[in-house]
């Protein structure tokens, strides 16, 4: 620190503190300024693993190739195809969010979501013929996350789904989301009606060729480069993609237009991306896991590289600890309902879209987007506060991603498991509220916290890895 | 009388503001058997204990409960807020930073910090340090019960990054004249002190200031430093730190245990500075410290003895030492040792009489009611005691413990280490001392000596 401000250890030194408020007290006394952290131990017996982890030779060499392997990646949209095409899905094999998770044990909006693929596919005739298949376990379930892929809230992928395909040339990793459907009554939020089923198949047979054609005419599309603008324009990546979603129109628009279709199909697909400010979300989310399947499986890393919830449960996977997952019950989120909903419909928290915060941004990125405090009802303070304590459990600071608000410093990237646990300061997450019952559809948007234990699961596993001290 | 209990979660305040907090509602009249303390399990058994209820706590939260009369609940509840809110004050980083951070790491960076200070519990003291190193910072590790592994594998972390690791168990530090943790004040000098000791280094401190020799630093090391399992890897990097300062003239190596390897290693490293070094060991600290100084031209005059204000009849029976400072407490061992006398000491600093309590150097709760049982001990012919002053340190030892020493009818002496700029007022300690009928010495070796021959 020292030489170019005149201080140092034998002269002038600058003190910080942690732990007895006297001592600090005693240093001030003497006229002399300390700084104080405000630390508070964690749980019961998680020192031991904390110790181990910070004697860890390999941790802070690990860490450094994770969070740069995951900030230096350039995941681009290359155009879009099917899950059964990409990823071989048959028709009862169905990707969900979250960590794996049984029919019996999935919460409404999931198995609503669950529904309304089986009809989606033709594998049942009503919502109570595709019930009965479900109880009778005559469907696979998998996380999107063990298929390279990733869906928003209930994240359910069927064979037949467009998708859009991510590639990171970079690192040489690939990821897959489907299309967003919009707002309200949508499948990723539990909904089946036939509207819903209507609108998935408008997005199958029309939206996704006409994306296709646009794609292969436009190139390749720098997602990185989409996040590095819309951040400076109010949005921070998860739940306010307003501007993300309006770039991306503007540049495509051209590449849209010029399509082989009628123009009053054009017209729809405007309108439609337009009636979206998330359709950009589905884009984002397979960028930011490209980037994080880059720093997986790095011997003594603590970095997380997904966080993601079924509906039922919170789970996290750390770069050390493989394709192990850590998890605990999900938290129910807080914020703002839609008109006719209460408390009591909300779903607890559900979606890989954490997979942005593992990236940096959402929650993260608040600094961003103060308009989204008004979800909880905070301040502009509140969403300066939260990135500021973000920066305390992260690695690095992503000079491709910045603030302008705090001085175009970098978004805080890599989440640190030992970091969580030693400061107790959890991941701010951003999210959309699903309703509790199947069939309901969103009901808001707002803030959510991970359960620590994720962590500090994630914690123990990583150190005992290492050579026992 | 009724209970009072709550668990307020979101709130940490660390265990010796606690306790003080604690010991200041007891003072209060209308408050009966306080429990102000984080709700740790040991805590918890504790409350239960003392008859307390509660409801399940996640063990996070803070502990709050005490028995009054119901119109002075509330009162008693917002004297507890103000207490707890009185101990957190103002920092620089309220001040300059937008956030307070939690962690160390991040505070050092963002506050460019050159030093850490490091006082959690033990167990948690090695991977603060690694946060501290790896933000650039020198770590000062106040907290004790780290295990040796972790010390060597801190210290070899920190020398690969030119940083100096001072402790575990560092008590006392003094930095271009600012003290951290237990440190006396002292005008700067050409003296400059690495030290395995907290008050072995508080007594050399003294006596240089009686001498009139300023001293600028005192780089701690922590009890083991000098162990051969260490092998005095932050004693060697001190070493040429000092000699690399140029406002130090002499060196002063303050040892307690020292490795046979290590020993050589040393001298072999101070052979090769450009200043002279003197080793002022544990069993002889007024010795060493006359040498010391009489490298830097001064003279140790004759350590001062302040007679009691009321002469007591000669003891017959056993000695016995209630101490602060552990290293006085190994130096008065020694001397009646080698004089052949019975003599009981007693380290009340020590890891067994600390769990639960805030050290003696800051409350003198324990000590006092050992001084209670040796008055009512016909088999204890002299008593000998060490009040240390400093910062850091209770702020009127004196003040408290007159009333117990003044219930002893056998001679007493006292170990005074201070110097005359501590924030305690030495002349009024030696004062309320001798009132108390103690015969006060500002060397620990004199003291024993006086209280040995008795």
């Amino acid at each position: 620190m020292t030489e170019q401000d005149g201080s140092g250890l034998l002269r002038n030194p600058k003190i910080s503190a942690v732990g007895i408020q006297l001592l600090s007290d005693a240093i001030r006394d003497q006229g002399i300024a300390v700084a104080d952290a405000a630390w508070q131990p964690p749980r019961d017996g998680l020192a031991l693993s904390l110790s181990q982890i910070a004697a860890d030779q390999r941790r802070v060499n690990a860490n450094q190739q994770a969070v740069q392997a995951m900030i230096e990646a350039r995941p681009e949209v290359v155009g879009v195809t099917t899950a059964h095409q990409a990823l071989g899905l048959e028709r009862r094999q169905f990707l969900h969010s979250g960590p794996p998770i049984s029919w019996q044990d999935a919460s409404g909006p999931l198995r609503g979501a669950l529904v309304g693929a089986l009809l989606l596919e033709g594998e049942a005739a009503d919502a109570d013929e595709a019930w009965q298949l479900c109880e009778a376990n005559e469907i696979e379930l998998l996380p999107c996350h063990s298929r390279g892929a990733v869906g928003p809230m209930a994240g359910v992928i069927s064979s037949s789904m467009s998708l859009y395909e991510v590639r990171d040339e970079v690192n040489q990793q690939v990821a897959y989301s489907n299309l967003n459907e919009g707002l309200g009554k949508v499948l990723r939020m539990g909904a089946y009606s036939p509207e819903v089923i209507d609108r998935l198949r408008w997005i199958n047979s029309r939206l996704a060729p006409i994306l296709s054609e646009a794609f292969a005419r436009q190139g390749p599309f720098d997602v990185r480069a989409l996040l590095a603008q819309s951040l400076q324009m109010g949005d921070e990546g998860h739940n306010r993609n307003r501007a993300g979603s309006a770039l991306f129109l503007r540049e495509m628009s051209s590449s849209i237009a010029q399509c082989d279709v009628s123009s009053a199909e054009i017209s729809q697909v405007f309108d439609f991306i337009n009636g979206n400010e998330h359709f950009v979300l589905n884009m984002v989310m397979p960028a930011a896991k490209a980037s994080a399947d880059a720093a997986r499986n790095i011997p003594g890393s603590t970095m997380v590289v997904a966080m993601a919830r079924n509906g039922t449960e919170f789970g996290i996977q750390v770069s050390g600890a493989g394709d192990q997952w850590f998890t605990a019950p999900a938290n129910t989120p807080e914020g703002i309902l839609f008109p006719g909903f209460s408390d009591k419909d909300i779903n607890p928290d559900i979606g890989d879209s954490t997979i942005m915060e593992t990236y940096g941004i959402g929650g993260f990125a608040m600094a961003c987007a103060p308009a989204i405090v008004r979800f909880v009802g905070g301040s502009v303070e509140l969403a300066h506060q939260k990135t500021h304590q973000m920066y305390e459990i992260t690695l690095a600071e992503n000079p491709h991603l910045q603030i302008a608000s705090l001085d175009f410093r970098g978004t805080p990237t890599g989440i640190d498991v030992a970091k969580v646990v030693s400061t107790q300061i959890l991941p701010a997450v951003n999210t959309g509220m699903a309703g509790k019952e199947a069939g309901t559809g969103q009901v808001g948007a707002g803030l959510v916290e991970p359960p620590m234990s994720c962590f500090e699961q994630a914690l123990v596993a990583v150190a005992e890895t290492g050579d026992s001290l | 009388m009724i209970d009072h209990v709550e668990l307020r979660a979101g709130i940490y305040r660390d265990s010796v503001t606690l306790m003080l907090l604690t010991r200041t509602l007891s003072q209060d009249s209308e408050i009966s058997d306080p429990i102000v303390a984080m709700a740790t399990t040991l805590n918890m058994e504790l409350a239960k204990t003392a008859g307390y209820e509660f409801p399940e706590g996640s063990g996070g939260e803070l502990l709050i409960a005490f028995r009054a009369e119901e119109e002075v609940i509330s009162r008693c509840v917002q004297l507890i807020d103000d207490l707890l809110n009185r101990s957190r004050q103002s920092t620089v980083a309220d001040e300059t930073l937008n956030h307070r951070p939690r962690s160390l790491g991040r505070l050092a960076t963002d506050s460019q910090s050159d030093v850490a200070l490091i006082s959690v519990p033990g167990e948690h003291a090695a991977y603060q340090a690694v946060e501290a190193i790896e933000a650039g910072t020198h770590p000062v590790i106040f907290s004790d019960n780290v295990a040796i592994k972790n010390e060597l594998s801190l210290k070899k972390q920190a020398r690969e990054l030119g940083l100096l690791v001072m402790g575990p168990d560092c008590g006392t530090v003094i930095l271009d004249g600012v003290g951290l943790g237990f440190a006396n004040v002292i005008p700067a000098g050409p003296i400059g002190l690495i030290s395995a000791s907290g008050t072995g280094a508080q007594q050399v401190l003294a006596l240089c200031d009686h001498a009139g020799a300023g001293v600028r630093h005192v780089l701690g090391l922590g009890g083991r430093d000098l162990t051969d399992e260490i092998g005095g890897i932050s004693a060697q990097m001190g070493l040429a730190m000092l000699d690399d300062d140029p406002t130090v003239e002499v060196i002063g190596i303050v040892a307690k245990e020292v490795g046979p390897a290590t020993r050589l290693l040393l001298e072999d490293a101070a052979s090769k500075l450009s200043k002279p070094v003197v080793w002022v060991p544990a069993g002889d600290l007024t010795n060493g410290t006359a040498q010391l100084l009489e490298l830097a031209s001064f003279e140790l005059p004759p350590a001062p003895i302040w007679g009691p204000a009321i002469e007591r009849p000669n003891g017959s029976g056993r000695l016995v030492g209630l101490f602060s400072g552990g290293t006085l407490a190994v130096e008065a061992q020694a001397i009646a040792q080698a004089s052949g006398c019975e003599a009981e000491i007693v380290d009340l600093g020590a890891d067994e009489y600390t769990v639960g309590r805030p050290h003696p150097m800051i409350d003198n709760t324990l000590r006092l009611e050992r001084l209670a049982e040796v008055s009512r001990d016909e088999t204890v012919g002299t008593v000998l005691v060490d009040v240390v002053l400093g910062h850091g340190a209770s702020p009127d030892p004196a003040a408290e413990l007159k009333d117990a020493l003044g219930d002893i009818s056998v001679p007493i002496f006292v170990s005074l280490i201070g110097t005359n700029g501590d924030p305690q007022n030495f002349d009024s300690q030696v004062n309320q001392l001798t009132q108390a009928g103690a015969e006060v010495h500002l060397s620990n070796a004199s003291a024993t000596r006086a209280a040995v021959i008795r």
